[in-house]
C-alpha cells in the first residue's frame, strides 16, 4: 500500500514530489482534489497524508481532515497551505488535528519536505500495527473540541473564499 | 497474465464439491475453481488469512453433526487440506502477503460501511479486500477477487474507489 498520500492541485509540487519519490524508491500516492483523495485514502490507507488547505472538492481542508482523523486516529497529517498565515497555522495546531503544518515555500523547498514526511512513512509502515500507539491516538482524537474545529473551519474557509473572489476579480 | 484472489469462500465451496453427493452450488463453484487453475493466464493468490480460515472452516464442517455434513469427515478434512497445500507448494497459488496495517485499515473500512451506509463488512472480509487492493496496487492491475460472499459487491458499490484496484466477481449460481 502506498506509504503516503499527498493531495493537492498544485501539478508543479506534484510532479516535483512524485519525480523524488521515484528517485528514492518511495511509495506515495496523489490526488488533486479533496474527494479524490478521500477515495484512495479508503483504499489505501497511507500512514501519512499530507494535504493543501484550499482545494477543490466538497469541502474545505480542515474537517476532512477531521474525519481522516476520526477514521484512522494514527494516520499522520500534515497540512500544506500558500495562503493560510502564521496566525492560522497557529490555531490550527492549538487543536491538535493535524501533526505539522506546512506553509508552501518554493516548489522545491516543499517537495523536499514532503519526501521527508513519505520516506518516515514508508519505514513505519512495515511494522504491524501497534495497538497501544492506535489506543493513544483514537484518546487524542476524541478530546479535539468538535465547536472550536467548526469555528476555526468556518473562519478559514470564509478567508478561502474571499481570496477566491479576489482572485477570480 | 490476469490476477485473481480467492476469499475463504470461493475455496470452501471447491473443497466441499469434492463429496460423494455435493451440492449444485458447490459443484457451480468447484468447476469455476478449476476452469481457472486450468487457465495458463491466470495468476492465482491467496492469503495467508484465505488458508487460515479455510482450515478453520473444514475443521468446522468435520465437526458437524448435521445430516447433510456428513460426508465431512477425517479423510475429506485431510485431502482437502493436502489439496490446498498442493496447489501452493507448485505455486499454483501464490501467496500474497496480506499488508502489516491491515488490521487497522479494516477497521475504518467497517466503521465506514457501517456509520455512512448501515451495511455489513465483516473484518476478514475487509482484510481480503484490503490485501487483493495491495496487490493490484503493487502490480498496477486489476485483481479479480473471488467469492461466495455478496457483502464484497455491496461495499464496493458504495465506495467505486475500489474498482480502480478489485473487481468482485461472485461465484455463486
Amino acid at each position: 500500500m502506498a506509504a503516503g498520500l499527498l493531495i493537492d492541485d498544485d501539478l508543479g509540487l506534484i510532479e516535483s514530489v512524485q519525480r523524488a519519490a521515484a528517485a528514492a524508491k518511495l511509495d506515495l500516492a496523489t490526488a488533486t482534489t479533496w474527494d479524490e483523495g478521500l477515495g484512495l485514502f479508503h483504499v489505501l490507507s497511507p500512514n501519512v497524508v499530507i494535504a493543501d488547505y484550499n482545494m477543490p472538492g466538497s469541502q474545505h481542508g480542515l474537517l476532512l481532515l477531521a474525519r481522516i482523523r476520526r477514521l484512522r486516529p494514527s494516520v499522520r497529517l500534515v497540512l500544506i497551505s500558500g495562503f493560510l498565515e502564521e496566525s492560522d497555522m497557529e490555531r490550527v495546531r492549538a487543536l491538535n488535528l493535524v501533526d505539522r503544518t506546512l506553509t508552501k515555500g518554493s516548489v522545491l523547498e516543499s517537495a523536499r519536505v514532503v519526501v521527508d514526511e513519505v520516506r518516515q512513512a514508508q519505514e513505519a509502515s512495515l511494522a504491524p500495527t501497534d495497538w497501544r500507539e492506535v489506543a493513544d491516538a483514537a484518546v487524542a482524537a476524541a478530546e479535539i473540541p468538535e465547536a472550536d474545529l467548526t469555528e476555526l473551519d468556518q473562519i478559514l474557509s470564509r478567508k478561502a473564499d474571499e481570496r477566491s473572489r479576489n482572485k477570480a476579480r | 497474465m490476469s490476477l485473481g484472489y480467492f476469499d475463504t469462500s470461493a475455496l470452501m465451496r471447491w473443497v466441499e464439491n469434492d463429496v460423494p453427493a455435493p451440492t449444485a452450488r458447490n459443484i457451480h463453484v468447484a468447476a469455476q475453481v478449476a476452469l481457472l487453475r486450468a487457465d495458463p493466464t491466470a495468476t492465482l493468490g491467496v492469503s495467508g488469512l484465505t488458508l487460515l480460515e479455510l482450515r478453520s472452516v473444514i475443521c468446522q464442517d468435520w465437526r458437524s453433526t448435521h445430516a447433510d455434513d456428513a460426508a465431512f469427515d477425517a479423510d475429506w478434512a485431510r485431502a482437502s487440506n493436502l489439496g490446498v497445500m498442493r496447489e501452493v507448494s507448485t505455486g499454483r497459488f501464490v501467496v500474497v502477503p496480506v499488508p502489516p496495517k491491515a488490521p487497522e485499515h479494516a477497521a475504518t473500512l467497517f466503521d465506514l460501511a457501517t456509520s455512512q451506509h448501515g451495511i455489513a463488512l465483516g473484518a476478514w472480509d475487509a482484510i481480503h479486500l484490503i490485501t487483493a487492493a495491495a496487490w493490484a496496487y503493487r502490480e498496477g492491475q486489476v485483481v479479480s477477487l473471488y467469492t461466495c460472499d455478496d457483502d464484497f459487491q455491496r461495499f464496493v458499490d458504495h465506495y467505486g474507489e475500489f474498482s480502480r484496484f478489485v473487481r468482485i466477481v461472485d461465484m455463486n449460481p
